[in-house]
């Protein structure tokens, strides 16, 4: 109870002097306020950026290119390829094949968010003497897929490959440009290999790092490849698809992965000024923050300062009847701390309602939420740099006191 | 004969200002013994120093040279912490100019002497109340110092000195801005602390307090302390 009763002395002075409470009150509302609305639309806004720049960054495929004729290939990376012009391939490079297991190494490397197996196989038309690209996808993890492949997003006719499975399978998904060349729609059928299936779905993928001409499940790929290799495929892949967690990680994820695959990584490299630019408002938003709780504290210590010359007296008299340096000084970090705390919590409110109000109608045109969760933490950030603030100006203020003696403050008088 | 117990014992104590480089001597070598239900009345003129030898012998200031010992602890070696408890809990101190505290009530006033002591809120309010009924103002006790007579602003200063039943009463001046009447009555209560209780008074004065209610008269000239003519 007598720990306490500096405290109650405090609580009581802020009900005597309110215009000092309301100063100090209001300084660290304001800078709460700004770095919590900043802070959670600027987050919002970065997260939006990165939504953005992960459709134009973001990714990469991992292969191993195949290396040139005469070299001779080890025979654990490439089965025979049994009809000529054919083979694993990333855009025109051959590839050898990497095992699938290697996904779950690349998984754990800095950065990397997400790893898919994918396959590229070129092979020729039973229609005619052209080649196309086969794509075998694993759908179980849509996430890399649909950014570097294929999305559901990019499908103009019929359905996503597995979105609709008929007793012939999931079938095949063809890209725009072949099915306009080759003068396929949904519902033909179209002979893989050896192997026909129904044409359930047509896609313009537009420019991505890793687009086929025809799609099939990995399963119905590597059953197709079946027939083109003296050997199964096994657990094996011609590439790997890489999705990062940020634009400004890429640079790290790629060399790691460079690193285990030993092979060549193929991007775009608008990922670079992208990690430049996203998180620059919101370092932008720490410095004015950081600005404002500084020009708070600075209030604080200026109030308090004042209160000490205004209290000056009354500090004398307090200790010349027995009240000792440690107990006025506990009593003024909690003066400055009481009005900081309530000033902090409603910042707080209207820092997150600021940021709602205007974050909603910004980011709900996007169709993005504002990060309330990150909201919490901020909040506890902002109430606990404004209890210290103001402790550190209480503390100052009871240092100048402690210093000094109480005649000096009943002469002067 | 029976050893009286030494409440204050001041040896030698010397004191200086300095006023634009210039060195201005308030007390020179004073030396007084005071003991415990015994009272001593310094006279003196104004700005002879009694104000200041009130301020050390209370612990609110340290004195250039010279030893003060408040009930047998000496003032120099413990902390402003330790003095302000000793303060609290065995010193009362009566302003020339009451020092009250312009924005606290009288009751409030009265209370901040109890503060930071063992006894709760409840009954340091309850003890401020009866002190200041006591002295016959318990129907200001929520009253601002700035809505109270000079008089009875007196008695609040007097009644936040007695609560606390200090050993050691240090008054300047208790009788100086008072009609007669109630210097009476604050001169009674002073007198009774020493005799139920067996506490010291020391009382300096310029004039205004009866020197014939002391056991001892000193007069302070010039810094120094002699006997009064």
């Amino acid at each position: 109870m007598k720990a306490l009763e500096p405290m109650r002395i405090a609580w009581r002075e802020q009900r005597r002097r309110p215009g000092r409470a309301i100063a100090v009150g209001l300084g660290f509302l304001l800078a709460v306020a700004s770095f919590v609305g900043f802070s959670l639309l600027f987050r919002a806004e970065h997260a939006a950026e990165e939504a953005v720049l992960r459709r134009v960054g973001g990714y990469f495929v991992a292969f191993s290119p195949l290396p040139v004729r005469g070299v001779a290939t080890p025979p654990a990376t490439l089965p025979r390829i049994t009809h000529a012009d054919e083979g694993f391939v990333v855009g025109t490079v051959l590839t050898c094949l990497l095992p699938q297991g290697l996904a779950d190494e690349l998984r754990r490397c800095p950065g990397v968010a997400e790893v898919v197996p994918v396959l590229q196989f070129r092979m020729k038309s039973p229609r005619g003497p052209h080649l196309f690209t086969l794509g075998g996808i694993d759908l179980s993890r849509p996430m890399a897929v649909s950014r570097t492949c294929c999305a559901p997003s990019d499908v103009i006719a019929g359905v996503f490959l597995g979105e609709a499975t008929g007793p012939e399978g999931p079938g095949a998904m063809l890209d725009d440009g072949y099915a306009s060349v080759q003068e396929y729609r949904v519902g033909d059928r179209i002979t893989i290999g050896e192997r026909t299936f129904p044409v359930t779905g047509i896609v313009n993928t537009g420019i991505r790092p890793s687009r086929a001409d025809v799609y099939l499940t990995w399963t119905d790929a590597e059953g197709v490849l079946a027939s083109r290799l003296s050997e199964p495929l096994g657990g094996r892949t011609g590439l790997f698809l890489v999705e990062v967690d940020s634009a400004r990680r890429q640079e790290e994820a790629m060399e790691a992965v460079k690193r285990l695959t030993g092979g060549v990584i193929t991007s775009y490299n608008c990922f670079r000024p992208a990690a430049k630019v996203v998180g620059l408002n919101e370092r932008a938003a720490g410095i004015v923050s950081g600005l404002l709780y500084l020009a708070a504290v600075a209030f604080g210590l200026k109030t308090q300062f004042g209160a000490l010359v205004e209290r000056r007296r009354e500090f004398g008299i307090l200790r010349a009847v027995g009240w000792s340096g440690r107990v006025l000084g506990a009593q003024l970090v909690w003066e400055t701390m009481i009005p900081a705390f309530f000033g902090a919590l409603a910042g707080a409110a209207l820092g997150v309602g600021l940021a709602l109000a205007v974050g909603v109608r910004v980011l709900g045109t996007v169709g993005l939420p504002v990060p309330l969760l990150d909201g919490s933490c901020l909040v506890l950030r902002g109430i606990v740099f404004a209890l210290v603030g103001s402790g550190l100006i209480g503390f100052v203020a009871a240092l100048l006191l402690r210093r000094s003696r109480p005649a000096d403050a009943l002469r002067t008088i | 004969m029976t050893e009286r117990t030494a409440m204050l014992d001041a040896v030698s104590i010397r004191k200086s200002f300095w006023r634009s480089g210039r060195e201005i001597p308030v007390l020179r070598d004073v030396s007084l013994r005071l003991d415990a239900g015994e009272t001593l009345v310094i006279t003196g003129r104004s700005g002879t120093g009694k104000s200041t030898l009130l301020s050390l012998l209370g612990g609110l200031d340290i004195p250039d040279a010279g030893r003060i010992d408040v009930c047998g602890t000496d003032t120099a070696a413990v902390s402003q912490d330790r003095l302000a408890e000793l303060r609290r809990e065995t010193v009362g101190i009566i302003f020339q100019n009451f020092n009250l505290l312009p924005s606290w009530s009288a009751v409030e006033n009265v209370e901040a002497a109890l503060m930071h002591g063992e006894l709760g809120p409840a009954e340091r309010r309850e003890r401020a109340i009866r002190w200041l009924e006591r002295l016959g103002i318990g129907d200001r006790i929520e009253n601002l110092p700035a809505e109270l007579s000079v008089g009875q602003q007196q008695r609040v200063a007097v009644a936040r000195t007695l609560v606390n039943e200090p050993k050691l009463i240090l008054a300047d001046e208790p009788t100086g801005d008072v009609d007669p009447e109630t210097g009476a009555e604050i001169i009674a209560h002073l007198k009774a602390a020493v005799a139920d209780r067996g506490a010291a008074l020391l009382v300096v004065t310029h004039g205004t307090y009866p020197v014939a209610t002391g056991d001892r008269v000193l007069r302070l000239r010039d810094g120094i302390l002699e006997p009064a003519g």
